[in-house]
């Protein structure tokens, strides 16, 4: 091939590269688009007066088949307020209140109709363990090995006697 | 022309794939969590265990509760931060520093947050913590200096945002090391506060607390242990939350009041001996010297 011919095609080509290089950064931003997920949706219900954001709440990349387990430390005389949130896809959401020593299951959503919204009063300072899964249950399964999405977690806490 | 097609074919590629967001991913990019997987028919089980702790700031806030007082002296001098030259010096004392602005925001010396905002901003920058992480933080601080709850909540804020972009970036490791220096200084700052055993004292019981964020700290350092970084400091968080680990103390049971409303009733409060208190004082200062450098 001439020299010249080169010369043409690296001038159509370069500046085709150099969008594709722009790009590239915000293809592979979708990958962190579950950032903040948990102020969004039913995850930011007003929990009532005087509750506070509390710095253990996230949000997470999950699919189906994916076990998160959260450890959190609740203070003792607080009542938390902990809204789980997903797309409506992947909905329900299971979760799991679990011994952080013994992972004994204390308390599991499937008997409330899988609610979203967990309130706690805590009276001594403890650990807790929270395993959270999503079910999918309205979710083809040849698309629930296909999808992942968001799990929103938002904490909140005030002080139980004010 | 066979060559330049190939490279520009895989750049597409390159460029493509990651915001395919409709496949299944083998590994979650940006999360090191641990992780266990087993098979169950064709969808892969994967447990991700996330340990979780409390901010300085609501750390602090707990401390001011049970009667904390302010005492500059407890502080670690802002000019030092300077001659921290390592990821780690500089990561450690990052949280030294944070947990100080925490403690003087709280305290309503909003001149003395300010300036140890300015430290931390100084010190994240060269460990290439993005500066979105500040983004009008920085300037909503300087224009609330006499206004408590909001520098308070500016310092909270900034914790949160650094978390979130180390964890999104994959640098858990970076929390690690960060928080294990933010938790020596805020026990250093208790144990000052104190000038003798007192089981009394509603410090010594916000002290034996540390045990469980401390536990949750261990777990979350071991998880990025491969971290070369992490891997210096695990020793002191290992040793530390030794001592927490033989305060005595039992967990709750749950009571189901209506659906989704629980009360965590019972167990008991952890009780710092003054053995506990004696030993966990003398390695909580130990590390601080170490990490301090003085």
């Amino acid at each position: 091939m001439s020299d010249f011919n080169n010369k043409i095609i690296m001038k159509r080509y370069i500046p085709v590269l150099f969008v594709f290089l722009l790009l590239a950064p915000t293809l592979s931003a979708q990958r962190n688009d579950c950032k903040k997920f948990h102020f969004y949706a039913d995850c930011n219900a007003n929990p009532g007066p005087r509750f506070k954001y509390d710095g253990q709440s996230r949000s997470n990349i999950i699919g189906v088949g994916d076990q998160l387990i959260y450890s959190l430390v609740l203070y003792g005389d607080k009542q938390y307020k902990i809204n789980f949130c997903t797309s409506e896809f992947f909905q329900p959401i299971h979760i799991k209140l679990l011994n952080a020593e013994t992972n004994d299951v204390m308390y599991d959503n499937e008997t409330d109709e899988y609610i979203q919204t967990l309130t706690l009063n805590i009276d001594q300072t403890q650990r807790l363990k929270i395993f959270v899964e999503i079910l999918a249950e309205n979710m083809a399964e040849e698309d629930k090995m296909e999808y992942f999405g968001c799990l929103g977690m938002m904490v909140q806490s005030r002080k139980e006697k004010d | 022309m066979k060559q330049i097609a190939i490279l520009l074919g895989l750049i597409v590629l390159l460029g493509f794939s990651p915001g395919c967001k409709n496949k299944k991913k083998e590994s979650k990019e940006g999360f090191t969590f641990d992780q266990e997987a087993e098979k169950r028919s064709d969808i892969e089980i994967t447990k991700s265990f996330i340990y979780l702790f409390p901010s300085p700031g609501e750390i602090m806030d707990r401390l001011s509760e049970a009667n904390l007082q302010f005492d500059a002296d407890n502080l670690h001098n802002p000019n030092l931060a300077d001659r921290y030259m390592t990821s780690r010096d500089q990561g450690l004392n990052l949280g030294v520093y944070i947990t100080d602005m925490a403690y003087s925001a709280l305290f309503d010396r909003g001149t003395t947050a300010s300036k140890y905002m300015d430290v931390v901003r100084k010190l994240s920058n060269e460990m290439n913590i993005s500066s979105t992480v500040f983004e009008n933080l920085i300037d909503r601080a300087k224009a609330n200096t006499s206004n408590k709850d909001s520098l308070v909540q500016i310092s909270n804020e900034f914790f949160y945002n650094m978390v979130e972009y180390l964890e999104y970036s994959g640098k858990e490791s970076t929390v690690a090391v960060i928080s294990c220096g933010a938790y020596v200084e805020a026990l250093y700052i208790s144990f000052n506060s104190i000038e003798e055993y007192n089981e009394y004292n509603p410090i010594i019981r916000q002290i034996a607390e540390f045990k469980y964020p401390m536990e949750n700290l261990l777990s979350n350092a071991e998880s990025a242990s491969s971290d070369p970084n992490v891997q210096s400091i695990l020793k002191y968080i290992t040793e530390l939350n030794g001592l927490f680990e033989e305060i005595e103390a039992e967990s709750g049971q749950i009571e189901k009041d209506e659906p989704g409303v629980l009360s965590l009733n019972g167990g008991s409060l952890p009780r710092l001996t003054p053995d506990n208190f004696r030993q966990i004082r003398e390695k909580v200062f130990n590390i601080r010297e170490y990490i301090v450098g003085l």
